[in-house]
């Protein structure tokens, strides 16, 4: 009776591994459709929530006449962004002329985005660069090892979202809304918004990402999507700081290019949902101004 | 805490390894394999203190239960039982309140409650010679340590456990399969849905003030099932894993948000430890307040559940809570009876649309007491009563909890719902028999759930107690 139930159970593993093979490259199918990975493109958006809500990427797609990735992770910092910059020339190696990566003020703050940010590449565990960043920041072998074995477990609310997504080829992503300003001003003075700092280590692989860019002979263009001007103030002389490390990248390399969109957008807080992400309205303006900005990088 | 929980990666290792040498084992060392895998599951907590703290209450224990036995006095048998049950209540009370109430840091005491209790039950039951002491050590060692039941409970009687621990052991292919598609379940309902409803919770219940209305509604219904979803989920896993050591544990929940009264609740919810509480608080109170009749019954009713609550942790919110309910057990006391004859009177007794209304109500009153049970601090829950019925001006999907999460929530609750109602349990016969292929699918189908839509969540909420 015991070897019967054994034998069942060895089916039934066999069985449950194949049904995840097979849901798991359905799913991977629909995140690469959502992330452009699957295409040949022109231009690669990299960045977080801020790209994900700032940049209606079809639209950039269609105003720019080239093909349009937009590979963008909620809470992505520095690391898991180079990590994703590699992989994505791994796959397509040869397509990308322009890299938009977008920067904020935390830009070099180390903590404080998402600790777990990497949980959200574990569907790329496949590729090596992915696999190397996530074994890294991965909180125990286990973790990881469990990952390596169960591919569906590589997926949670959010992949699984946007690789529904991306089989059904919705890729809008905007929140509708307003910033509430005086909330807002309530939380900076009673020092409840986090901190701008410059940490070395994010600085350093900040500059390998650019080497990386440059040396796949891709432009790179560090956007500033804009945020609301009472965060940009709230610290304004560490704002200045880390802008002024984007202007310096841009002035010494003809093929780093800074745009900032905090001076033209900032102070429209009808275009916010909150204090640093663009509504609808503001995705839409900012895309109209970045497809006139890059069209221009483009024809150059 | 990287701990061994049921739901961690290191039991689905650890487990596999223990049963394949329990089946390789003689009979005659299985308890010995199982209570070395118990203290080894107790010390993967990583906390030193816990697998002494065990074995400490395991000695006070055996030794009080024989010398009670052997004793031939009334009174030194009451000596004996009160050194017992005092030695293991002083422990209790040393590990889990004397830190908070010295203003040291609290220690973590996982398991500590629910084993203390059960060797209190088991002094008694040898006091009122409802059962013998086990004479093994090691038997008697296993059944207070048996690591399913350990961090959580159930409570069980000695008597129900230490015999099925120690018969021999024949593998019975419908308890392995029935054990791990329960543990499957349990496992279902903690890391898809009771873990996914935190989300929403802990991002209002952290930060109450940011919200107005139906979000503090939502997040308070949420609760209830999150703490349901969560406590149930565990409790199934440890059936579901003793299932596989042909041990049927004691069911803990039997659809107690679909009770029709407060009592009734109390019948359903976290069994083992009602019965607990009403065996050795409110039975005792009971009698020795029997001169009083009504009063002393609601007076018994108030003290169990202020124990109750107290148990839970030191704060004013567990005392709240634990007196809210036994203020609404006292009243119904007396209110019971006249609701009954005025039913009768409108010939509504057997309506269903009073047990609606009776099981919405009954609903509603226990998650009034959740607020306090669940909120950071009795100013949050007062907050929180406060501004329930005042409209919202804050987007309801926050702090992770998406509009896909809803839907899976959406999806699952009331289909649990309608699977617990008495109608629905008399089609789940056929399905659970059916033939191979479609039983297959719906395991596969429960497999895939559980790995596509499990959320990474913490701890079980009730090993904090």
């Amino acid at each position: 009776m015991m070897k019967k139930f054994l034998v069942k159970l060895m089916i039934f593993a066999g069985l449950i591994l194949l049904l995840d093979r097979g849901i798991a490259a359905l799913l991977q199918r629909g995140l690469d459709r959502y992330y452009g990975l699957d295409k040949r493109a022109g231009v690669l958006c990299i960045g977080h929530s801020h790209t994900m809500l700032g940049i209606d990427g079809a639209k950039l797609e269609q105003g720019l006449g080239v093909p349009v990735a937009k590979y963008a992770v909620n809470g992505a910092n520095a690391f898991d962004r180079l990590a994703m910059i590699r992989h994505y020339f791994a796959v397509r190696p040869d397509t990308v002329r322009l890299v938009v990566y977008d920067v904020d003020d935390h830009a070099f703050t180390g903590a404080g985005l998402s600790a777990n940010s990497y949980r959200l590449l574990y569907p790329y565990l496949e590729t090596p660069d992915i696999a190397r960043h996530v074994r890294d920041n991965a909180g125990s072998w286990k973790e990881y090892a469990a990952r390596r074995l169960l591919r569906l477990l590589r997926y949670n609310s959010v992949t699984l979202n946007l690789a529904l997504r991306g089989t059904l080829r919705r890729y809008d992503n905007f929140k509708t809304g307003r910033v509430d300003i005086q909330a807002l001003k309530n939380e900076i003075s009673a020092g409840r918004r986090p901190p701008v700092t410059i940490e070395q280590e994010m600085v350093e692989v900040f500059a390998e990402t650019v080497r990386f860019v440059r040396s796949h002979h891709a432009r790179l263009v560090l956007f500033s999507i804009p945020t609301v001007d009472q965060v940009n103030n709230m610290n304004r002389e560490r704002h200045e700081q880390v802008m002024e490390i984007f202007r310096r990248y841009a002035e010494q390399d003809p093929g780093v290019i800074f745009l900032d969109y905090n001076p033209t957008f900032s102070q429209h807080y009808e275009l916010f949902c909150d204090p640093i992400h663009l509504n609808r309205d503001g995705q839409r303006q900012v895309t109209d101004k970045a497809i006139h900005d890059l069209h221009r990088l483009l024809q150059e | 805490m990287d701990v061994m929980t049921f739901n961690s990666i290191t039991y689905f290792l650890f487990f596999p390894l223990l049963f394949v040498l329990f089946q390789a084992c003689r009979d005659r060392w299985r308890w010995a394999l199982l209570l070395a895998a118990s203290f080894g599951f107790y010390g993967a907590l990583k906390v030193p203190w816990l697998p002494a703290v065990l074995a400490l209450v395991i000695l006070i224990t055996y030794v009080t239960g024989r010398g009670l036995w052997a004793c031939g006095t009334e009174r030194g048998k009451r000596l004996w039982f009160w050194t017992g049950v005092g030695a293991n209540l002083l422990i209790l009370l040393l590990l889990k309140y004397l830190p908070a109430v010295a203003g040291m840091q609290t220690l973590v005491t996982i398991g500590v409650s629910y084993y203390v209790f059960q060797a209190i039950s088991y002094l008694a039951d040898i006091l009122l010679e409802i059962a013998e002491p086990e004479h093994h050590l090691g038997h008697f060692a296993l059944y207070l340590s048996f690591f399913p039941k350990l961090l959580q409970g159930p409570i069980e009687r000695a008597g129900h456990v230490i015999l099925k621990l120690t018969k021999p052991y024949v593998f019975v292919s419908n308890m392995a399969r029935s054990g791990m598609l329960i543990f499957a379940w349990g496992l279902f309902k903690k890391v898809v849905v009771a873990d996914r409803l935190a989300l929403f919770v802990n991002a209002v219940y952290g930060d109450v003030h940011v919200y107005t209305g139906l979000p503090l509604v939502l997040a308070t219904w949420f609760y209830a099932f999150q703490l349901y979803f969560d406590f149930s989920g565990y409790t199934d896993m440890a059936l579901g894993s003793a299932r596989l050591f042909n041990i049927n544990l004691t069911q803990n929940f039997n659809s107690p948000y679909l009770a029709t009264s407060v009592a009734e609740f109390w019948r359903r919810w976290h069994i083992s430890f009602s019965r607990w509480i009403l065996d050795y608080i409110f039975k005792p109170l009971q009698m020795a307040w029997r001169d009083w009749r009504t009063a002393g019954t609601a007076a018994s009713l108030v003290v169990t559940f202020l124990a109750s609550g107290i148990w839970h942790g030191v704060s004013w919110g567990f005392v709240v809570w634990g007196g809210l309910h036994g203020v609404y057990l006292a009243t119904s006391v007396y209110y019971r009876p006249w609701q009954k004859k005025i039913h009768k009177a409108l010939g509504i007794t057997k309506s269903p649309l009073l047990k609606v209304w009776q099981t919405v109500v009954t609903f509603n009153l226990v998650c009034f007491a959740w607020i306090f049970f669940r909120a950071n601090s009795l100013s949050d829950a007062f907050y929180i009563i406060g501004n329930l019925f005042r409209t919202s001006n804050t987007p309801l999907w926050s702090g992770g909890f998406s509009k896909f999460d809803t839907l899976v929530i959406a999806g699952i609750i009331p289909v649990y719902l309608l699977l617990n109602t008495p109608i629905s349990q008399k089609i789940s016969s056929p399905v659970l028999s059916a033939p191979m292929p479609l039983r297959w699918s719906l395991y596969l189908l429960l497999a895939a759930g559980i790995c596509i839509l499990y959320e990474q969540g913490g701890y079980f909420l009730y090993s904090g107690f």
